[in-house]
């Protein structure tokens, strides 16, 4: 086994189900499980129990614990079944998290079960790809939670943390330079002044967070090639203007469909096509934008197209790492076959007909599940939380220090662990990074 | 000659003598540094091996007449007391005199003949295609990037007890002869100074050393192990660290003995090479403590507890200073547990001269381990105050306060080491098909063939490869493994 640590994450789909699964699986997993229920589970039966903080019961349901390797993932596992809720599940995950168990990364579950040789090698591929659509989904959801005041203010605090590594780190490695002498004092206070910003941020971090993202789906086409229909046809009532003028749709449309419990959002697109018109040309800029942050993109061709290049394609969504479906539009119109060149999937609709829309929304909802999957903003927001929380931690412990030389390397220990728990939510910082730091602050060389 | 000499193991320390080009203003000559010719033939067929090649630059100050120097204006800059002596066998009176070094600085006036002279600096005039340092390795560079501080400091260093030369660390230039002269004799005291060896820069073939194993044996050819410049790091204790590594490596080879590496967690050599081998380096590789991300298990102070046992198997260390080692263990073994067991009460007729000391006084009984783990408590304190017999070799002592002082960060970063461990034993096939892996991104398989890492671990440290990429490489491997049993 390659890590050993607990995690945990809702093991059914987001959405509003009557039942909603939480599974813990590693060493911790009963030990959580005995301090939420009160009792200790016994293997393999399953237990009516409750959810229990601070005397305040949260949720009821079935406890069940499977013990390693006779597990899903080959690990102690715990599972809890609950009633649902978003807001119940998130409370459920913020205790289990706070007992020491960790938010399971992507496709994590399947990837322990994979290394613990409970998953054969046909099924390899599926796991690859489960984490990899899981990743980019999940890089999604963090961008989202990423934006606004909340990027701003973690930005700010990595930026004042680089400048005082910067100055402590150049006097550890550099003691013979003739650098500036920053005051002890100085140091001290920006220390506290960088802990009073992230206590600052984590009480107010979870203001303004949507506990559920929709799956996002954007249509895109050449004009005319039966995005609106679609849509309408989806939604079952009229959203946009359906002619048969090129250009109708000038504006993004968008619409929420609940489909088996799970919410997408649509989002309609003028038509790709150049023209002079102004606002057009607009429509055609947001829409090239909502298809970046989506987590699908849905290629329209009508009876107009025969054959599908991967040239086709890129010249309508251009370069993205959204995931790419093609449908194939008014087959009611012309019943022959359209020749699929790429490597995407290909999908046959008439939207006046009602044909191939049963078999579309299934696959749609395949396809959206996997990446949408536990990969909700408030989870992207929870990762975090936790990861702002540990920040704060390290850096009060460098507050407990009377700073001085005999102190500074310890100092600095704390501060390095502190700016690696904040480079989890903005990105890697090197040694190397912080060496180009000092390089360009002083001037340093012999 | 026409010799030909034959050997199991080669290691090539070639410094900056593969095809080395000395500029001094912009006169250039093919040198392998001053008064040495260049190994340019060892170069033309390396070259012509599948290696990747690349030019670095390093410089070296004007040499300085210590009598034609005002030695008596400048601030003494005396040597450490005690002297710290890098064996653990060394006594005291076996050691050559110290003499001090003088610190002197540089002028605005320096600044302006610098500045005026740029043109003629190869680095400047973009003679110079080699790649320096981020940092500023010439005085060229510190006037330029840093215009506005009007004076640098330049500690002039005594080349030897029975040499008249000095060495005028942080001024090392290209410019030309009499534009040195005209620097040097701008700096404080040394207005009548004279040069006796003119500073130059040298351009020099390094090996990109991702093309290297841990053991600083080539990937491409075996046998043959390359140690200091030609990897592309700069200065003596990088260089001394490869060498010894090297050394031992194409000796245990030669002998059919198991090889040896460093971990990061081992020390800074292991620091430096991983860095290396699995980042390669854009520009003269220096050991910087931050490089290190367990700095505070690297210490001086523990450097013999970290390889003094590892060295004795590998036959580097004799049984005197075997001998030695194992007493001092077991003194500060013996040392701690004295601590654990010595126990302050506050009933006890020391305590009012050691509540003085502590921010709070005693309230309960406490060993004499705990008191030293508050910050305001040294061993010294306890000697003095709790009447604890004093163990008569400072550096146990010592050696016994920061084991105690530290052990909240040294079990941290033991953690941390120990969950790094794992990944570090999982090894990726030299022979892996990046290509075939599903799901990475193009650019990820291109760093890793570039990189070619050794482990999961290395991996993992490339910038670019994200934990999902880690995690796609392991469940690839599982699937080898697999693939492998079931045929």
């Amino acid at each position: 086994m390659i890590r050993s640590d607990t995690i945990v994450a809702s093991a059914t789909a987001p959405g509003r189900g009557a039942i909603s699964i939480i599974r813990l699986s590693g060493p911790k997993s009963t030990e959580i499980a005995k301090i939420l229920n009160g009792k200790s589970l016994k293997p393999r039966i399953a237990t009516f129990g409750s959810i229990t903080s601070n005397d305040e019961i949260i949720d009821t349901g079935i406890w069940i614990y499977f013990v390693a390797p006779h597990s899903f993932t080959g690990e102690d596992t715990v599972e809890f079944q609950g009633h649902g809720g978003p807001v119940v599940i998130q409370t459920i995950l913020k205790l289990m998290t706070a007992l020491g168990a960790r938010l399971a990364a992507p496709g994590e579950f399947s990837q322990r079960a994979f290394l613990n040789g409970k998953i054969d090698l046909t099924q390899a591929e599926a796991i690859s790809d489960l984490i990899n659509a899981s990743s980019i989904s999940a890089v999604k959801a963090a961008n989202n939670s990423l934006q606004g005041q909340f990027a701003n203010h973690v930005n700010a605090i990595v930026t004042e943390l680089i400048s005082l590594r910067t100055q402590i780190e150049a006097h550890i490695d550099f003691p013979d330079e003739d650098i500036e002498p920053s005051s002890i004092e100085a140091f001290s206070s920006t220390i506290n002044h960088i802990k009073n910003d992230l206590n600052t941020l984590i009480a107010s971090a979870n203001d303004g967070v949507k506990l559920n993202r929709s799956a996002e789906i954007v249509l895109i086409g050449e004009p005319n090639a039966g995005k609106s229909s679609l849509l309408n046809a989806l939604a079952k009532e009229p959203l946009a203007i359906v002619t048969d003028i090129p250009g109708t749709t000038r504006d993004l449309i968008r619409h929420d469909l609940l489909i088996d419990g799970l919410e997408i959002r649509i989002t309609d697109t003028a038509g790709i096509r150049s023209t002079d018109d102004v606002i057009e040309n607009e429509g055609i800029n947001r829409a090239i934008n909502a298809l970046q942050t989506a987590d699908l993109v849905l290629c329209l061709f009508d009876e107009r197209h025969h054959k599908i290049s991967e040239d086709t394609v890129r010249n309508l969504v251009g370069n993205t790492q959204t995931p790419i479906g093609l449908l194939r539009t008014k087959i009611d119109i012309q019943i022959e076959p359209i020749k699929n060149n790429t490597n995407y999937p290909l999908l046959e609709i008439s939207a006046k007909t009602g044909h191939g829309l049963t078999d579309f929304r299934n696959w749609l909802l395949e396809k959206l599940s996997l990446t949408t999957h536990s990969q909700t903003p408030f989870l992207a927001r929870q990762r975090h939380l936790e990861h702002l929380k540990q920040a704060k931690d390290y850096i009060e412990e460098a507050t407990h220090h009377h700073l001085g030389i005999e102190t500074i390397d310890l100092i600095a220990e704390d501060l390095r662990l502190t700016q690696n728990a904040l480079s989890e939510i903005t990105g890697t910082f090197t040694s190397d990074d912080l060496l180009t730091s000092i390089f360009s602050t002083f001037c340093i060389g012999k | 000659m026409g010799l030909t000499l034959r050997s199991k193991t080669v290691v090539i320390t070639a410094g900056t003598f593969l095809a080395g080009q000395i500029h001094i203003g912009m006169n250039q000559q093919s040198g392998g540094r001053a008064g040495d010719p260049a190994s340019n033939d060892l170069a033309k067929s390396l070259r012509d091996k599948p290696f990747r090649i690349a030019r670095l630059k390093t410089g070296t100050p004007p040499r300085i007449d210590s009598r034609s120097v005002d030695l008596a204006s400048l601030p003494e800059q005396p040597g450490d007391t005690p002297t710290p002596y890098l064996s653990m066998m060394s006594v005291g009176n076996e050691h050559p005199t110290q003499i001090a070094c003088y610190l002197s600085r540089t002028t605005e006036k320096t600044r302006d003949i610098i500045l005026e002279n740029l043109h003629l600096s190869p680095m400047y005039a973009g003679v110079i295609e080699g790649v320096g340092p981020r940092y500023c390795p010439s005085i060229e560079d510190k006037m330029v990037r840093f215009a506005d501080k009007p004076t640098h400091q330049v500690f002039l260093e005594p080349e030897g007890l029975t040499s008249h030369e000095l060495y005028p660390n942080g001024v090392s230039t290209s410019l030309p002869y009499e534009v040195q002269l005209d620097i040097v004799r701008s700096m404080e005291g040394c207005a009548d100074a004279v040069i006796t060896r003119p500073g130059y820069a040298i351009e020099y073939d390094f090996f990109d050393p991702r093309d290297l194993n841990s053991t600083l044996e080539s990937k491409l050819i075996s046998n043959l192990y390359f140690a200091g410049q030609i990897n592309g790091t700069t200065g003596y204790e990088e260089a001394g660290a490869q060498g010894l590594l090297a050394g031992a490596n194409a000796a245990l080879r030669a002998q059919d003995k198991e090889s040896w590496t460093v971990g990061r967690d081992e020390g800074y050599l292991g620091v430096m090479v991983d860095d290396l081998i699995t980042l390669g380096t854009q520009e003269p590789y220096r050991m910087f403590t931050s490089r290190a991300e367990y700095r505070l298990a690297l210490r001086e102070d523990n450097a013999d507890t970290r390889f003094t046992e590892k060295a004795r198997s590998l036959g580097l260390v004799g049984d005197g200073l075997w001998r030695k080692f194992n007493e001092r263990q077991e003194s500060i073994e013996k040392e701690l547990t004295r601590l654990k067991s010595l126990w302050v009460r506050p009933a006890d007729p020391c305590i009012e001269k050691l509540n003085q000391v502590l921010t709070a006084p005693l309230s309960k009984e406490a060993t004499a381990h705990d008191l030293l783990k508050r910050p305001e408590i040294h061993y010294q304190d306890l000697v003095e105050f709790a009447d604890v017999d004093c163990n008569d070799d400072p550096s146990i002592s010592s050696q016994v306060e920061i084991l105690v002082k530290y052990s909240g960060y040294i079990d941290r970063q033991t953690d941390e080491i120990k969950k790094l461990k794992k990944n570090e034993q999982v090894r990726l096939p030299a022979d892996i098909d990046y290509s075939t892996i599903v799901g990475l991104s193009n650019e990820v398989k291109q760093k890793l063939l570039d990189h070619r890492p050794e482990t999961i671990a290395q991996a993992s440290r490339i910038s670019g490869v994200t934990p999902a990429a880690v995690s796609l490489l392991l469940v690839h491997l599982k699937k080898l493994e697999l693939t492998h049993l079931a045929s």
